[in-house]
């Protein structure tokens, strides 16, 4: 019977991919300003997801965001009773 | 009150020929931040050429002072502007921040040195660079200046990469 392989397991190919995935991140945690922001509080998938972005996909998406908290806080507070926080 | 729409001010800034480059956050944003800004910080230059210009284009936007009442006197013409250095407005597409020099930099001409030219919205715009970002953002020292900078400075390290 022949040695099941990542060419002819689909299981293992899969496997190799998430392992690659794991490696890749992991060296990305270990960088030391990268640490420290993990260490800080911050979520860095977020900034991996932004940089795979265009500059202007990320603006974008920054306008998506802030027009839904904008529509939030109307909702509750109400219009015209927008209370700065950046 | 509708959102500040970034988009609209970038461009509308550039189609009128302004010589501004994007700082704060929204240059943040530029670069991968994750964080959320309400406004939009410029650095402009102030040649009386580029003043004028300024608040040609701001004009049909209806800029006012933020954080004042209605009968503030206040109009945004040259020499307004001349006069003053840094104004913090409303306008009809939102907040907008107007930096005649930016901490730790210095004037336009300093800041654009530190600036990059990033495609934004199909034009060409400058904006400063994370390294730029990073340190005016020590220079002025405050507590929500200071909160940002790791995540600046992951970004930076993420950005290698790519470069």
């Amino acid at each position: 019977m022949p040695t099941p392989s990542p060419s002819t397991d689909p299981y293992l190919e899969r496997a190799g991919r998430w392992q690659m995935v794991e490696d890749r991140l992991r060296e990305l945690y270990s960088r030391p300003a990268v640490k420290r922001a993990i260490e800080y509080g911050i979520d860095v998938t977020l900034l991996i997801e932004n940089l795979r972005r265009t500059p202007t996909e990320r603006l974008r998406w920054h306008q998506q965001v802030l027009d839904s908290m904008v529509a939030l806080r109307e909702e509750v507070q109400g219009p015209g009773r927008r209370k700065r926080v950046g | 009150m509708s959102a500040t729409q970034i988009e609209r001010l970038i461009t509308h800034l550039h189609e009128a020929d302004v010589e501004f480059i994007v700082i704060g956050g929204a240059a943040a944003i530029a670069h991968g931040s994750a964080h959320v800004t309400f406004d939009v910080d410029i650095c402009y230059a102030r040649t009386l050429e580029n003043i004028a210009r300024l608040c040609a284009a701001l004009a049909p936007l209806n800029p006012r002072l933020r954080g004042t009442t209605e009968d503030v006197p206040f109009t945004l013409d040259p020499p307004t502007v001349e006069a003053g250095l840094n104004f913090t407005l409303t306008t009809d597409a939102g907040d907008l921040d107007l930096f005649g020099e930016v901490a730790g930099l210095g004037r336009f001409e300093d800041v654009l040195a530190s600036a990059e030219i990033i495609n934004l919205f199909g034009y060409d715009i400058h904006v400063l660079s994370l390294d730029g970002l990073i340190q005016s953002k020590q220079a002025t020292g405050r507590e929500k200046d200071l909160r940002v900078l790791p995540e600046l400075e992951a970004l930076r390290e993420l950005n290698e990469d790519a470069e």
